[in-house]
C-alpha cells in the first residue's frame, strides 16, 4: 500500500524527457557561463596578485580544459541529447574539482564558500543524480579540509570550538541546501508530469470524443462537400495566379479513397503516382478519427480558448477532491459520488471492473486527490465499500 | 510525522499550494534546530546573560507565532515570518561572535529565502543579508582571515557572498521563467481539454436520452450507495453523520434546480449558498471538476495506439511534407470549422460579438502549431478568397 503511486498513463514518460531535454540545454548555458565569469575572476585576482605565470598558467588550462568540454559536449548535445546529459555530470565533477583544487592550492578559507557557490550552479540542473554527486563531494571536501588541512580554518581571532563549529554549520548549510534542491526539483517535476498527463489525456480525450460522436450518428455526413468547396476554391486560386491546377489530380485521389477504392485500382487509375503517395494521402481523410480529423478537432477546440494571466498562477486548474477550500464532510462528499459513479458506470462509456478501479485509485496519481483521511479509510474498508455498493445495487453479498 | 515525510518523497504530485505549506513545514523544523543548538552556543557569544536569554526567548515565541500562522493557513504570512526569523538568527550569530562559523550563517539565511523561491522576497531579503554580510566581512575581518591568508582574501569573501547571490538570482529568474511558461501550457491544456469535455458530455447526454434512462444522481441505486458510503466515511472522521446526509440531500437538490437558481434564491440562507457554490464543482449533470476526472479516469481503459515520437504533434507536417497536399488540408479543415459554425449558430452570434473578426474562424488559434510558414502564408494572401469559396455560411 506505502509504494510509491505511479502515473495513471504510462505514456507520459517520454514526453516528460522531452520536456527536460528542452530545457536542459538552457540551463547548460546558464552553468558555462557562470562558470566562465568565474574562470575570468580568478584569472583577474592571479594577475593582479601577481602570482608567477608557472601557476597562473597551468590553472588557465585548467578553467580552459573544462569550458571546451562543455562547449562541446553542449554542441554534440543538439545532434543526440545524451551528450546534454553526459556534459551536466562532467561540468559538476569539473567545477568541484575546480574549486576543491583552488582551496588546497591558494590554501585560504575565503575560497571555501565557492563550494557553495558550485553546489548552487549545479543545483541548476535540478537534477537528482546531480545534487548525489554534489552532496558527495562538497562531503568529502570538508572531510578532507578538517583532517588533512585544519589550519586552514584557524582564523587570527579564533574561537574555542571553531573547526567542530565550521564543520557542523557547514553540513546544516548543506543540509538545507539538499532539501532546497530536492523540493525545488520535484517542484519542476510537477510542471513537467502535469503537462505531459494533459498531453495523454488531450489525445485520448479527442479518440474518446470521435468515438461517441460516431456512436451517436453525428459525424460529418456530407463528406464530398468538403472536396468539391476545396477544389472549387483552389481552381478559382490556380485561375488567379495562372498556374496550372495542381490540386485537383489529388482531390479526386482523395475522393476516390473515400471511396474505398483499393491501392491497386488507384494505382491503375493514377499510374504517376505509387503506392506511398496513397498511403500519405488517406492521412488526409476527412471521416470520423482520421489524423486529419484529430486536427480539425484540435484547431476547433483551440480557438475558443482564451487564457488570462491571472489564471495561470491560480490553483484552481488543479483537480482534485482534496480542496483545501472545501469542508472535510465536501471532501468526502465528492470521493463518494465519484467512486459510485464509476461503480454505477456512465451510460455510453464501457464498464471499468472494481478490481481496476480499486487499483488505480490507490496506486497512481488519483491517490493524491483525495483526502488522506479518506482514501486511508478506503483502503482499510475496501470490502466494506463493496458491499454497500452490492448491497445498494442490488448484487448481493460479494465475496 | 510519516505521513508527512510520505508528503515530502512525493511533493511532484501535490500542487504548488501545498508544496509552498511543505516548504514552511521543513523551514520550522529546520529553524527549531538551530534554534535549540543556539542555546550551547551561546556560551560563546559576546552578550551579557540578560541579552542571550531575551533573544533566544524571543526566538522561541516567533517559532511560536510562525506555528499558529501555519495552523490558521497562513502560509504566505509564516512564511515571511520564516525568512525574518533566519536574518534575525544569522544576526545574532554575526553580532555575537567573529567566526568563520558564523559567516556561514549568511549562505545559510540566503538558502532559506532562496528555498521558497520567490523572486521579491529574494530581491529584498536576500540583498539585505548580502549588505549584511559586506559589512560584517570587512568589519570582523580578523575572525575570517587565517595568519597566513592570500592577499586580499577580504575581497575574495565578498566577492563569493555576491557571485551566490547572483547564482541563485539567476536561478530563480530562469526558475520563474520556466513555471511561467509551463504553467501557461498547463493552463491551456485545461481550457482545451475543458472543450473537449463539453462535447462528450453533450453525446453522453444524448445516448442517455436515447436509451430513455434517467440520469445518475436521480437513480435510487445511486442514491442509496452515495448516501451509505458518505455516511460510513463521515462516521469515522467527523464522528458524525448527520450533516454529511444533509449535504447529500443538498447536492442531490442542486442537480435538479441549478447551482444559480439556489444563489439567486433570497430565501435560502448565505451559508446555504455557499456550501452550494462549494458543491457545484463536483455536479455530475455538467462539466464540472467532477465530470472531468471521471473521463479522464475513464479514457485510461480505453483503448488507444500505441506511443509514437509525434503522438502529441498536431502539425500537418506530420501528415504528408508535399506543400500542395498540406494545402487541400488546410481547405478541409477550414471548410471544417465554417460547417461547425454553420451548426452552431448560437456559438456563431456570439463569437461575431465578441470578436470584431468574427468571420475569422483561425483568428485566435496559434497557426504555426498546425501548419507551416508556407500554408500560414498562403492563407493570409488569400483571406478573402478562402472565405467566399470555404466559409459558404458566412
Amino acid at each position: 500500500m506505502n509504494r510509491k503511486k505511479t502515473y495513471a498513463f504510462a505514456e507520459i514518460e517520454q514526453y516528460r524527457e522531452y520536456l527536460e531535454i528542452k530545457n536542459l540545454r538552457g540551463k547548460n548555458k546558464i552553468v558555462t557561463g557562470v562558470f566562465f565569469v568565474m574562470s575570468l575572476l580568478t584569472l583577474a585576482y592571479t594577475i593582479i596578485a601577481k602570482y608567477s605565470w608557472t601557476f597562473i598558467v597551468p590553472m588557465t588550462i585548467g578553467f580552459l580544459l573544462l569550458l571546451i568540454i562543455a562547449f562541446v559536449f553542449s554542441a554534440y548535445g543538439e545532434e543526440d541529447y545524451s551528450y546534454f546529459k553526459i556534459s551536466k555530470y562532467i561540468l559538476t565533477l569539473g567545477m568541484f574539482t575546480v574549486v576543491t583544487a583552488m582551496i588546497i592550492i591558494f590554501q585560504s578559507p575565503s575560497l571555501i564558500p565557492l563550494l557553495f557557490v558550485v553546489y548552487c550552479l549545479s543545483a541548476i540542473y535540478q537534477d537528482m543524480k546531480v545534487m548525489i554527486i554534489s552532496n558527495i563531494y562538497f562531503l568529502f571536501t570538508i572531510i578532507f579540509i578538517v583532517v588533512n588541512q585544519p589550519e586552514l580554518l584557524l582564523a587570527q581571532n579564533t574561537t574555542t570550538g571553531s573547526t567542530f563549529s565550521i564543520t557542523f554549520f557547514s553540513l546544516l548549510f548543506l543540509l538545507m541546501l539538499s532539501i532546497s534542491s530536492y523540493i525545488i526539483m520535484k517542484e519542476k517535476s510537477f510542471f513537467y508530469n502535469q503537462i505531459s498527463k494533459s498531453k495523454e489525456i488531450e489525445y485520448r480525450n479527442i479518440d474518446l470524443l470521435l468515438k461517441l460522436r460516431h456512436q451517436t450518428n453525428k459525424q460529418e455526413k456530407d463528406i464530398s462537400a468538403y472536396y468539391y468547396q476545396t477544389n472549387e476554391f483552389l481552381k478559382a486560386f490556380s485561375e488567379k495566379l495562372e498556374i496550372p491546377n495542381i490540386f485537383e489530380e489529388k482531390i479526386r485521389i482523395l475522393m476516390d479513397l473515400e471511396n474505398k477504392l483499393s491501392i491497386k485500382e488507384l494505382l491503375v487509375k493514377y499510374p504517376d503516382h505509387n503506392q506511398q503517395d496513397f498511403e500519405r494521402l488517406s492521412k488526409l481523410l476527412i471521416p470520423n478519427q482520421s489524423a486529419l480529423d484529430r486536427i480539425a478537432v484540435k484547431v476547433s477546440k483551440t480557438k475558443s480558448t482564451d487564457i488570462k494571466r491571472r489564471e495561470i498562477f491560480s490553483a484552481t486548474h488543479f483537480k482534485s477532491f482534496n480542496k483545501q477550500s472545501d469542508t472535510t464532510e465536501t471532501r468526502i462528499l465528492a470521493f463518494v459520488i465519484f467512486y459510485v459513479a464509476l461503480k454505477k458506470g456512465l451510460l455510453g462509456l464501457d464498464k471499468i471492473s472494481d478490481t481496476e478501479i480499486f487499483n488505480m485509485i490507490t496506486n497512481t496519481d488519483y491517490y493524491y486527490f483525495i483526502d488522506p483521511r479518506v482514501m486511508r479509510i478506503y483502503e482499510e474498508n475496501a470490502e466494506v465499500f463493496e458491499a454497500i455498493i452490492s448491497d445498494a445495487f442490488g448484487l448481493g453479498a460479494k465475496t | 510525522m510519516k505521513e508527512f515525510l510520505k508528503k515530502v518523497f512525493n511533493t511532484e504530485f501535490l500542487p504548488m499550494s501545498e508544496v509552498r505549506k511543505i516548504k514552511l513545514w521543513l523551514v520550522m523544523g529546520f529553524l527549531s534546530f538551530v534554534t535549540v543548538i543556539t542555546i550551547p552556543y551561546s556560551t560563546f557569544f559576546d552578550y551579557s546573560l540578560v541579552m542571550k536569554i531575551i533573544t533566544v526567548s524571543g526566538l522561541f515565541l516567533l517559532l511560536f507565532v510562525m506555528y499558529i500562522l501555519t495552523r490558521f493557513n497562513k502560509t504566505l504570512a509564516a512564511i515571511q515570518v520564516s525568512i525574518v526569523y533566519s536574518i534575525l538568527i544569522m544576526l545574532y550569530y554575526t553580532q555575537g561572535v567573529s567566526s568563520f562559523y558564523a559567516y556561514i550563517f549568511f549562505y545559510i539565511a540566503l538558502s532559506i529565502i532562496i528555498f521558497y523561491q520567490e523572486f521579491f522576497s529574494y530581491l529584498i531579503y536576500g540583498t539585505v543579508v548580502v549588505v549584511l554580510g559586506v559589512y560584517y566581512t570587512f568589519a570582523f575581518r580578523e575572525g575570517l582571515v587565517t595568519s597566513s591568508d592570500i592577499v586580499g582574501s577580504v575581497y575574495i569573501y565578498v566577492t563569493v557572498l555576491i557571485l551566490f547571490y547572483l547564482v541563485n538570482f539567476i536561478h530563480i529568474l530562469h526558475n520563474e521563467k520556466i513555471y511561467t511558461d509551463l504553467n501557461y501550457e498547463w493552463v491551456k491544456m485545461n481550457h482545451i481539454i475543458h472543450n473537449y469535455q463539453d462535447d462528450i458530455l453533450y453525446y453522453l447526454e444524448d445516448i442517455r436520452q436515447d436509451a430513455q434512462k434517467s440520469p445518475i444522481y436521480e437513480d435510487l441505486q445511486f442514491q442509496e450507495a452515495a448516501f451509505e458510503l458518505s455516511q460510513f466515511v463521515a462516521e469515522q472522521i467527523v464522528k458524525e453523520g448527520k450533516e454529511i446526509t444533509n449535504l447529500m440531500d443538498l447536492y442531490i437538490y442542486i442537480h435538479e434546480k441549478g447551482v444559480n437558481t439556489i444563489i439567486e434564491n433570497p430565501e435560502i440562507s448565505i451559508a446555504m449558498k455557499k456550501t452550494a457554490n462549494m458543491l457545484g464543482k463536483y455536479l455530475l449533470n455538467e462539466n464540472s471538476d467532477m465530470f472531468s476526472m471521471l473521463i479522464n479516469f475513464y479514457i485510461r481503459f480505453e483503448e488507444t495506439k500505441s506511443y509514437q515520437k509525434n503522438r502529441y504533434s498536431y502539425h500537418l507536417d506530420d501528415l504528408t511534407s508535399v506543400r500542395e497536399e498540406q494545402i487541400i488540408a488546410f481547405c478541409l479543415i477550414y471548410t471544417y470549422l465554417a460547417k461547425e459554425l454553420e451548426k452552431n449558430p448560437e456559438w456563431n452570434r456570439l463569437e461575431a460579438n465578441e470578436d470584431e473578426e468574427g468571420d475569422n474562424l483561425l483568428s485566435a488559434v496559434e497557426l504555426e502549431e498546425f501548419f507551416a510558414s508556407e500554408v500560414i502564408a498562403f492563407y493570409n494572401d488569400n483571406y478573402e478568397m478562402i472565405k467566399k469559396y470555404l466559409n459558404q455560411n458566412k
